[in-house]
Formats: structure tokens, sequence, C-alpha cells
């Protein structure tokens, strides 16, 4: 007569467990040249205006893979018990077997990656996808001292004397339009993101 | 005026246009602009970016997710017999505010 195992039957697989060595294998980007083509070309020809009128620029954010938000993503759910890791969709490119021989196992290699990623204080799942995928947003801090004077798309001077002198000036918002790039919509709920949309 | 507002909600739902100012009452409204907005910030965060970016981001995804998941309870049960309201609630009821937990481990 069988007896039943404590533990969970697992699948064999040949993928690699969960566990924080996962967390770089899919870095960030700040750099522009990562951004569509388009949108590249957008943001250039802006951050070249805005540089040329003395205008300080740092980029923080331009693209993020889907294979990282696929990790970030499901390793916060495992992590909060809001998914069971044989339940975690497989995505191509990305062969990890969240499934650890038991559950508790699972959770903490779970636990370790949210770690890893410095989720300590996020207290809701990282979005599955967002502008910064599709390489259509950037993220930058934006400062100038006193008045600047600054070209448009179309090559005509403006002059802003107007604060706040942050990425948030309404006219530094539509010289950035002009050029094809964004202010978010959603106003200071995210200071630094510009995009495609405007969302 | 109802057949109006029952069309404003098919739309909306249909749409789902971001901070969309339409007829909804101030209630729904009010909880589809902070559910929207925890939608976009949780597709901002990322471990890779600076730490000040990051802290704000957090206080921003506890405000405004914390918001949208205490609304959309209270929401639910003040239109439970409003098939188009709930249809509206539930179509901004994205999984950032519902994945919402309200203390940090």
């Amino acid at each position: 007569m069988a007896t039943k195992s404590a533990k969970p039957t697992v699948a064999a697989s040949t993928a690699e467990l969960s566990g924080a060595q996962w967390v770089k294998r899919f870095a960030a980007s700040a750099d522009i040249k990562d951004l569509t083509p388009s949108f590249r070309k957008a943001v250039e020809a802006f951050i070249d205006a805005m540089t040329a009128a003395d205008v300080r620029v740092r980029i923080s954010s331009t693209y993020r893979s889907p294979e990282r938000s696929y990790l970030m993503h499901w390793c916060w759910k495992i992590r909060h018990k809001q998914v069971k890791p044989e339940d975690v969709p497989a995505m191509a490119g990305v062969d990890i077997n969240w499934v650890h021989p038991t559950a508790a196992e699972s959770i903490e290699a779970a636990r370790k990656m949210t770690e890893a990623f410095d989720m300590r204080a996020l207290k809701t799942e990282p979005a599955f996808h967002s502008l910064h995928n599709e390489g259509r947003a950037i993220d930058m801090t934006i400062s100038w001292v006193g008045a600047i004077t600054i070209k448009n798309a179309d090559g005509s001077d403006v002059l802003i004397k107007t604060a706040p002198r942050t990425g948030m000036n309404r006219q530094l918002k539509t010289i950035g339009a002009s050029y094809g790039v964004k202010k978010f919509v959603g106003g200071a709920k995210d200071k630094p993101h510009w995009s495609a949309t405007g969302r | 005026m109802l057949k109006k507002l029952t069309v404003t909600v098919a739309l909306l739902v249909i749409h789902k246009t971001p901070f969309a100012g339409t007829a909804l009452p101030r209630d729904v409204q009010a909880f589809v602009n902070n559910a929207e907005a925890c939608e976009h910030l949780a597709g901002e965060w990322d471990s890779s970016l600076p730490k000040k970016d990051k802290e704000e981001i957090e206080r921003n995804i506890d405000k405004y997710c914390g918001k949208a998941k205490r609304q959309l309870g209270t929401l639910r049960v003040k239109y439970k017999t409003n098939s188009g309201m709930l249809a509206a609630i539930d179509a901004h009821a994205n999984d950032s505010v519902k994945s919402f937990v309200a203390e940090r481990d």
C-alpha cells in the first residue's frame, strides 16, 4: 500500500529554481539608445534643446524588459501568497522554475528575490506592463536656474521665467510635447515620467 | 436621465479612459482616479531607480492604492443593486488595487 508523502509532488523540470540569483539577469536601462526608434529621436531632440539652454537633465529609467517585469511581478505575488508557485505562467526566454520541493521553500525563494529587488516597502505587485516595456517612456529629473531660453521643435525660441524650474513647468511641458515627448497627464503623482502618449 | 447615465457608464467601461472627467458620481470618479494612479505607479516602480524616486513611488502607492482598495469595498456595497455602476467600478478594479497589502512585512 502506497503511503502519502508529506511533500507535494514536483514535476521534473530542467529549469533553474527561483532565487536571488535571477535578479541581475535582466537589467533595467537608463540609456536613451534602448528606446523605440521614433520616441528615441523625439527624446534626443528634446534633451538636446534642454542641454543647449543650460537645463540639467538626469535620466533614471528608459527601457524595462518584459522578462524583468515578469520576474518582479511573480516573485512579489508568490511572496505575498497571492498565487501558488505552480500556477505562475511560463515566459519564453525565462527558464525559471518557481516550484521548489515544498511550498515554504518556494515562498522563501520568492522572498529572497523580492529582497534582492529591494521590494520590502512595496505594497502592491509591480505591474506586468507599462510603457517602459515598450521603450516609449522615460523618467528624468529636470532642473535649471533663473530664466532660460529654449528652442521649440519648430525652431522658435521660448523664454521660460516661470516656476517651478523643473520638469513640472507648464511651458516646458508644452515644449516637450512639440517634440513628441509628453509629460505624464496625472500631474504630480509621477514627476519624473514623460512618454510618447502622456500616460 | 437614467438612460444618459447608463450610456455614460457603458462608454467608460468600454474605453476605460484614464483620469476621465465624466458624469460618474463623485465617489466613483474618485475611486477611478485613485485606481488609475495606482496602476500607473505600479508600472513605474523598479529597483534600479534612485532611492529617492523609489521612496516617492512607494509613498504614492500607499496613498493611491490604499485609498482605491478601501473605496472599492465601500462602493461595491453602496452600488450593489446598480449593475451598470458595479460594472464601471469593476472595470477599474485593476490588479494593482486588488493586490495591495495594507501592511508591509
